[in-house]
């Protein structure tokens, strides 16, 4: 591969007197930084994400791709606090930032204090405290449908299409209030958001042109008349009632409800079923105490990161492990490799339930992390709580195929067998 | 260092010394505290670091961040005037002794 670790550039945009923005003067940035001419978002590095991503976490803490004018890290601690310090590391840009986008730009591209507005009325329909409302509906859902597939004992099915689609798009769209047609747009609508976050490369217009045509329909979902009054989405109008937000901003936050809760969740769900049955003992683990349901999605999205790249933009030099960055330029942090970065990670490749799992950036983190996150713990809790009283084994019977696309990564289907208990 | 001294609900006593700047979320994770969960990892986006302050400390730790209430709803143990989620509280040496108490359950 062309990783070219012994390249360097030099600090562009930096004063020659050495003065920089920021409190702290800068030292031992002359080198300039790692560069790479590798093509992070080539097919060969979609399809060996793990390998290419930890050969950029490797070359150095922080390595400016020639290809695309941004620098990336791969590194768990420069990853965190890039994510954390919202100040530095602003939201308002990102790589491949397209205001016209056809994804919802709403809360991905703000910062506070606008951004803290909005995201509460959102954070709010899908709190802890509101999931505890759902919990014995998702549960009956997951125990419903494991208990139907079960029922002729030990079977074999394809994992997305015939188990967790069918949970997620059962329990998902119910709890905003959606109809039950079409619901299998809202997987395409989601490639097409996190294809879109990506390079305009053929994967992107590839994407538009077999997927676009949900377009229309994931439009006429978002208004008000199309939503049940008493389901979650239709809050986003109430809290426009309320004058919380505005109309415009409640049915793009409809949109957001949309476009990130359908193909991630269960991409990350069948992500676990794959840790479960690639790592056995672990599955014999979760047997053994049902409890344990509630850290299965946990460990497998930090083992199979979801999202592969996180984008910021800087809004002052700033260093990072080393390196000098440019006041205004765009950056990236590669989840799939900070997730798996074994300075922070013992073992990081294991999948392991008992890991001490805190600070994983499944969700990412800080102000900008996934909104839904309580959404997605519950509902994979109650799926491998009801799926744990029936299933005594899970096995792989044919080879997994990864997610094609630019941001998202993870198994898109898998043939497995669940042997009953 | 300041110290925190985590009280179970069982009334077993743990003190462990903090890095300024670290939270009392991050600093029970650090130390293997038991009874402290942090899914999240301190976005304020869970309710699984929640403790109750001890009365003594109150006044010092301060008062609930923006947001912070909306998450506590969440809790699975009872909510007190006394209940903080820890991520949001960061050590310093003015909380040096700083005490506070498990609930029964985080999730």
């Amino acid at each position: 591969m062309a990783l070219s670790g012994a390249k360097t550039r030099g600090t562009r945009g930096l004063r020659e007197d050495g003065e920089h923005e920021g409190e702290s003067p800068m030292s031992v940035l002359t080198e300039g930084a790692a560069t790479t001419d590798y093509d992070i978002f080539s097919m060969d590095a979609i399809l060996n994400a793990h390998e290419r991503d930890a050969a950029i976490r490797e070359q150095a803490p922080v390595v400016y791709l020639e290809q695309y004018d941004f620098y990336v890290t791969g590194r768990h601690d420069l990853s965190q606090q890039v994510l954390q310090d919202w100040q530095t590391f602003s939201s308002a840009s990102r790589p491949f930032h397209d205001p016209n986008s056809v994804r919802p730009e709403i809360l991905l591209v703000d910062d506070p204090p606008r951004h803290t507005q909005v995201k509460n009325v959102i954070l709010r329909a899908l709190s802890p405290a509101a999931m505890k409302t759902m919990k014995d509906t998702f549960q009956r859902e997951a125990d419903r449908l494991v208990d139907e597939i079960m029922a002729g004992g030990t079977v074999e099915l394809e994992a997305r299409e015939d188990l967790v689609g069918r949970y997620i798009l059962k329990v998902f769209p119910d709890m905003l209030g959606m109809p039950a047609q079409g619901r299998q747009n809202l997987l395409s609508y989601g490639g097409i958001v996190f294809n879109t976050l990506g390079p305009e490369n053929a994967l992107f217009h590839q994407t538009l042109e077999e997927n676009g045509h949900v377009l229309d329909w994931v439009a006429r979902q978002c208004k008000r008349e199309a939503l049940d009054p008493d389901g979650i989405a239709a809050q986003m109008y109430v809290a426009a009632d309320n004058g919380e937000i505005t109309m415009d901003e409640a049915e793009l936050l409809v949109l957001v409800l949309l476009s990130a809760g359908s193909d991630s969740t269960i991409v990350g769900i069948t992500g676990a079923l794959r840790g479960m049955a690639e790592f056995p003992a672990e599955w014999e683990k979760l047997k053994a105490d049902p409890a344990k349901a509630r850290l299965v999605l946990e460990e497998a999205i930090r083992w199979q990161s979801i999202t592969r790249m996180l984008g910021r933009v800087t809004t002052r030099d700033v260093e990072l492990g080393g390196t000098l960055i440019p006041k205004g330029s765009k950056m990236g942090t590669m989840m799939v490799a900070a997730n798996r970065d074994h300075r922070r990670w013992d073992r990081p490749a294991d999948y392991q339930l008992d890991r001490k799992i805190a600070g994983h950036m499944g969700f990412g983190a800080g102000i900008h992390a996934c909104v839904g996150q309580a959404v997605a713990r519950l509902e994979a809790e109650c799926f491998f709580r009801a799926l744990s009283r029936r299933v005594d084994r899970i096995e792989i019977t044919g080879a997994p195929e990864p997610v094609i696309n630019n941001i998202m990564h993870g198994t898109v289907r898998m043939p497995i067998t669940l042997h009953a208990a | 260092m300041p110290k925190v001294i985590y009280v179970a609900p069982d009334g077993g006593r743990r003190e462990v010394e903090a890095r300024p700047g670290d939270s009392v979320m991050q600093t029970a994770l650090n130390n293997d505290v038991a009874g402290i969960v942090g899914e999240c990892g301190g976005s304020l986006m869970c309710a699984t670091c929640h403790v109750y302050v001890d009365d003594a400390w109150r006044q010092a730790v301060g008062d609930r961040v923006a947001g912070e209430d909306m998450m506590l709803e969440g809790a699975a143990a009872e909510i007190t005037p006394a209940s903080r989620l820890s991520c949001q509280i960061v050590m310093c040496d003015d909380l040096d002794g700083l005490t506070v108490h498990l609930p029964e359950t985080q999730y």
